[in-house]
């Protein structure tokens, strides 16, 4: 199969009207998983694909990856029809939930990628090297799949998504099954992998990844998309839920309630009905010294169902 | 052509990994520990029956490799999905059978070779090394070439443990399927007679190409029949892998 000559032109990934069904069992009505998707990622972003299990996330990547087809509408990856295998060579994925085959040592599994890719036995080693050692996986690297613990097997796929220096890469739900450290790791790569200008799409029903990495997010429900916006945005619609002010000394502060004190420290909290300036004058007036005041806003959660609920009113 | 020797290598890794050598050490045992308990026969028939139960025992061990191994190998790919890893990088749906085929092929050939080995040592130790044997050995890996061609066939369009259950039949229905030649001679000549014939063109029959009790009666082995029952059961593969190639292209992999 001849690799792309030139380097194909369009967005990395383009839904046109994409519909697909799954017949479970023959007596049964299908399930529609995605019900007239449009969706395009911009060359160099990463974008968030969100939503609740079942809304049709791993069916959408699926459908990128050419592993499922539609039953209409078109799905283009880089520019090609996706069914097409070359259309996958500067792509990378990551399986949710990924199974390799576990008498394979991480490096192994990598190799093996690179072979696929086409690269060279040297490159193979480089590769594997650079990205164990990205991972945090360096020191198991030999050990067999099956003695990795989940975190590590996640660890494994994001280094065999990357083996191929892939422009664009495709996650689906990479942060899960990740401690703490896992998922900062994860975060500053995906935010590398941008600044040298990879594309990226992640899925993922964990509002608050999102929150820290995407340009844009998708919002999908039940097969349809709900809302595309740029995370910007979002911000300034998150509604205010109240105020925190920090305060030095001073008196009661009126309709404020007192969250914690020490010393002469105090940490107030104002309802969303107050004004910033009517706070500014109360604590002038309980002679106290502002220290900091910041807007409670609602988490991304929490906006993210408010805006599930609209939409169900309005349907 | 390096993506389908990528994936060939590694499946062949994997089936050694599979314990296959175990296998192999079972069927050393099994033919050693046999090979002594005839040292009281008289000279000439021992070697016989080495000759003979050397072949069934590299036909069952083939068999096992086959369904087991190589079924199960097919299995997990699919079950676990794989599958799905291995095509999401740049490669071809064909790409992917053609190489799980090859990979098992070249398990198949290794333990074949392995076991032959074995018997021949064996039987050069009594001075009876011979070559004719080799031509049993030689359709018995054939067999075992279509058979993998059969599963790679069944696991490009059905589940897991049907295909397993599939290719099963498939060795039996083409053991059995000469007996449709008696029973077309049978049948008064018309409609299911020759619905009958067609069914029989239609099976593989490969009791063509057992050419075992020949070689160890010594009864003389045509020329033209092997090449016709290689022919015959490599063509059937190749029609069976190009078919699979088919359905396998526009398959939903969930
Ligand atoms: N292979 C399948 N067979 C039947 N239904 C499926 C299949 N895959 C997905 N679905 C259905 O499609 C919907 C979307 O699933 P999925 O894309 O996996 O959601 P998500 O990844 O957002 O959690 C769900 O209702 C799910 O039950
Ligand atoms: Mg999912």
């Amino acid at each position: 199969m001849p690799r792309p000559a030139a380097v194909e032109t369009g967005a990395p990934l383009e839904f046109e009207g994409v519909r697909k069904t799954f017949q479970t069992h023959f007596w049964q009505r299908p399930v529609t998983s995605l019900d007239g998707l449009d969706l395009e990622i911009r060359e160099g972003e990463i974008l968030g694909l969100l939503g609740p299990n079942g809304a049709g996330k791993t069916t959408t990547i699926k459908l990128a990856l050419g592993l499922i087809f539609p039953d209409q509408g078109s799905v283009r990856l880089m520019g090609c029809p996706a069914e097409r295998p070359s259309a996958r060579a500067q792509v990378g994925y990551l399986p949710e939930n990924p199974y390799f085959p576990d008498d394979l040592s991480g490096r192994e599994l990598i190799h093996f990628a690179g072979r696929l890719h086409g690269l060279s036995a040297a490159d193979r080693r480089h590769r594997a090297e650079l990205l164990l050692e990205q991972v945090g996986l360096s020191a198991a690297a030999d050990r067999p799949l099956r003695k990795y613990s989940k975190g590590m097997v996640q660890r494994a796929g994001m280094a065999r998504a990357l083996v191929g220096s892939p422009r664009f890469i495709i996650l689906d739900e990479p942060m899960s099954g990740l401690d703490p450290v896992g998922r900062r790791q994860f975060r500053d790569m995906i935010l590398k992998l941008r600044e040298q200008g990879t594309t990226v799409l992640f899925a993922s029903h964990v509002l608050s990844d999102a929150e820290m990495l995407c340009d844009r997010v998708a919002i999908l429900r039940a097969g349809r998309l709900l809302a595309m916006r740029d995370l910007g945005g979002l911000e300034e619609e998150r509604a205010i839920l109240g105020w925190e002010v920090a305060v030095m000394g001073g008196g009661s502060l009126g309709a404020a309630r007192l969250v914690a004190e020490r010393g002469e420290e105090r940490l107030w909290r104002f309802s969303a009905e107050a004004r910033p300036d009517g706070i500014l004058s109360a604590i002038e007036g309980a002679g106290a010294k502002l220290q900091a005041l910041r807007p409670q806003r609602e988490t991304l959660e929490e906006l993210f169902l408010r805006t599930l609920s609209d939409a169900e009113e309005d349907s | 052509m390096n993506r389908i020797l990528a994936i060939a290598s590694e499946t062949l890794s994997e089936v050694i990994r599979h314990r296959i050598l175990y296998l192999l050490l079972v069927f050393a045992a099994v033919m050693i520990l046999f090979s002594r308990s005839l040292s009281l026969m008289t000279v000439g028939e021992d070697v016989k029956i080495i000759k003979d139960v050397g072949l069934s025992a590299i036909n069952v061990f083939g068999l096992m490799v086959t369904l087991f191994v190589g079924v199960g190998i097919l299995f997990k790919d699919m079950e676990k999905r794989t599958v799905q890893v291995t095509l999401s990088g740049p490669v071809a749906r064909w790409e992917y059978l053609f190489g799980k085929y090859l990979g098992l092929s070249a398990a198949i050939t290794l333990n074949t070779l392995l076991m032959t080995l074995l018997l021949y040592g064996m039987l050069f130790l009594r001075d009876a090394a011979d070559p004719v044997l080799l031509v049993a050995v030689f359709m018995l890996w054939v067999e075992l070439l279509f058979l993998t061609a059969a599963a790679v066939f069944f696991s490009s369009f059905s589940t897991p443990i049907f295909s397993a259950l599939f290719t099963a039949a498939t060795y039996v229905v083409g053991h059995l399927a000469w007996s449709l030649t008696l029973l077309e001679a049978r049948l008064p000549a018309g409609g299911f007679a020759s619905a009958v014939h067609y069914l029989y063109l239609l099976v593989p029959d490969l009791e063509y190409g057992d050419l075992r009790s020949q070689a160890v009666h010594g009864v003389a082995i045509q020329a033209q029949q092997v090449v016709f029952a290689t022919a015959y059961e490599l063509g059937y593969a190749g029609l069976l892998l190009a078919l699979a190639a088919l359905a396998f292209r526009r398959r939903d992999l969930v």
